[in-house]
């Protein structure tokens, strides 16, 4: 099933400005001297890699729709700054762990990259552990930007999935069989 | 702590809930000064859908939607059974009703008259028919979609201001279900537009109504709290203030001395 930047821009019509931007503003300023932060394009490319091994592999075309998901993302105030906090965390973990950044590694080592920083099991908090933070402003970030976007709801069998405005016909359909 | 004491208000109603701003409302229709005042914030309609993520992820909890605050809004149970209230309400211009699903079904006749037709509660002095002119009127303000297709539900003389929501898909296959088991399926009404009406938006499926709809599609008692602001719009009696803070003192014997506030 085909991503596309329509998507992407559907899902971030429904999610527009981050609901955890105060707390990843505070999450960010608490640290007194901020360490160099990842460009965005790099934050992108990191994004792009975790996605593919995120996303089922029936999902085609992440790579746009990651990319302008992001993109707006990395631009809303406070949310921006604690994704960028977090995938530069990220990246550190790669670098140390596997000698290369996350966009270089296979995507087996970008699966064990992410079980190893803890970000199966932990449960998304935007200004906790690096794993929390790591599944708030990484796994589930992408996961939401799939679910509530249109193809990401018809994969798996929801029209309209919720914070979607998919329109009131939407619900009248059933899956597609 | 600021304090603005309005001077000669008629009417101080305390709570910007549905019940206070609909009776806001009327009260300023007919020429009333009538102040509002109510504990939480007044929120920005633009900030629903930054709500709404809120809403769908899993780090914030039902009152994080509506800046709950459990300092502010402590509260204590006597007895053995909790209850969660601070899930069940919001504190703010709109009050409960910004996280409410919006079903709104008429009481059944026998409601009013439990003891005679049931034989437990108690017979109320009016009827059914008493309220009949009052529910279609409250349908009306809130704006109801909803057909008549309950076998169950009380006589109406007119239909619902606005046609219901058609069935949806597991309606379907729930109505397959009943007609096997031979139980009566019906709509429900509900405060929700299914078409635009009255400079609000109809509905367009975010799926999030409780606990917020970005649309405003669905009935809050903002609607009527603009509403009565708007009556007052001309810097002449009436006037409203939906407010911050509130403190009402009581007096002795119980009554209502006066009504401070303060802006958050
Ligand atoms: C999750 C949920 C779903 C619901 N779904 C439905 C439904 O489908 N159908 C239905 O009919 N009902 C439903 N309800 C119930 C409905 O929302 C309430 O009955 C209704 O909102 C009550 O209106 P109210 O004006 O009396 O009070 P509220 O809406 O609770 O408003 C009270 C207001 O008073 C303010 N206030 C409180 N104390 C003070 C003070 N000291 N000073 C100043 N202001 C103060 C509060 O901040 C608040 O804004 C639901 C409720 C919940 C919680
Ligand atoms: S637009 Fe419709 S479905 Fe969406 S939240 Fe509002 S009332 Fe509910």
């Amino acid at each position: 099933m085909e991503l596309t930047r329509r998507d992407a821009t559907i899902a971030l019509a429904a999610l527009s400005s981050g609901g955890a931007a105060a707390v990843g503003l505070r999450a960010v300023r608490e640290r007194d001297d901020p360490p160099d932060r990842l460009d965005d394009d790099a934050v992108v490319s990191a994004m792009i890699a975790l996605a593919e091994v995120l996303y089922p592999s029936a999902v085609s075309g992440v790579e746009p729709f990651v990319e302008t998901f992001v993109t707006d993302r990395l631009e809303r105030e406070g949310h921006g700054e604690a994704l960028r906090a977090t995938v530069t965390d990220l990246n550190e973990l790669a670098v140390a762990w596997h000698d290369a950044a996350i966009d270089e590694l296979s995507p087996a080592a970008r699966e064990e990259l992410l079980r190893e920083a803890g970000a199966d099991v932990a449960d998304e908090v935007p200004d906790g552990t690096t794993a929390e933070r790591v599944r708030y402003f990484v796994v589930n970030e992408l996961l939401m930007a799939l679910y509530t976007s249109p193809t990401g709801g018809e994969l798996v069998g929801i029209e309209n999935p919720q914070g979607h405005p998919g329109g009131t016909d939407t619900y009248q359909r059933g899956p597609p069989s | 702590m600021t304090r603005k004491p309005v001077t000669g208000a008629d009417v101080c109603v305390v709570g910007a809930g549905p019940a206070g701003t609909i009776v806001a409302d009327r009260l300023a229709a007919s020429g009333h000064e009538v102040v509002v005042l109510d504990a939480g914030p007044r929120f920005d309609p633009d900030d629903r859908i930054r709500r709404q993520e809120r809403s769908i992820r899993p780090s914030f909890s039902r009152p994080d939607v509506w800046d709950g605050d459990a300092e502010r809004d402590a509260y204590t149970s006597s007895g053995e059974k909790g209850y969660p209230l601070n899930h069940a309400r919001v504190k703010g211009v709109g009050g409960s009703t910004l996280h409410w699903q919006g079903m709104v079904m008429r009481l059944h006749e026998d409601d009013f008259n439990s003891r005679s037709a049931r034989g437990v509660g108690v017979d109320w002095p009016i009827d059914y028919a008493d309220l009949r002119p009052q529910y279609a009127e409250a349908e009306r303000e809130l704006g109801v979609s909803g057909a008549s297709d309950n076998p169950f539900a009380p006589p109406r003389e007119e239909p619902h201001p606005m046609a219901a929501f058609p069935p949806s898909y597991s309606d379907s296959l729930f109505a397959d279900a009943c007609e096997e088991l031979e139980i009566a399926m019906h709509s429900v009404p509900n405060a929700r537009n299914s078409e635009s009406r009255n400079g609000r938006s109809a509905c367009v499926g975010y799926g999030t109504c409780q606990p917020v709809c970005p649309s405003g599609a669905k009935y809050d008692a903002t609607v009527h709290a603009e509403a009565a602001e708007r009556r007052g719009g001309d810097g002449h009696r009436p006037r409203t203030r939906p407010a911050a803070r509130t403190r009402p003192r009581i007096g002795r014997g119980g009554r209502l001395r006066d009504a401070g506030w303060r802006d958050s």
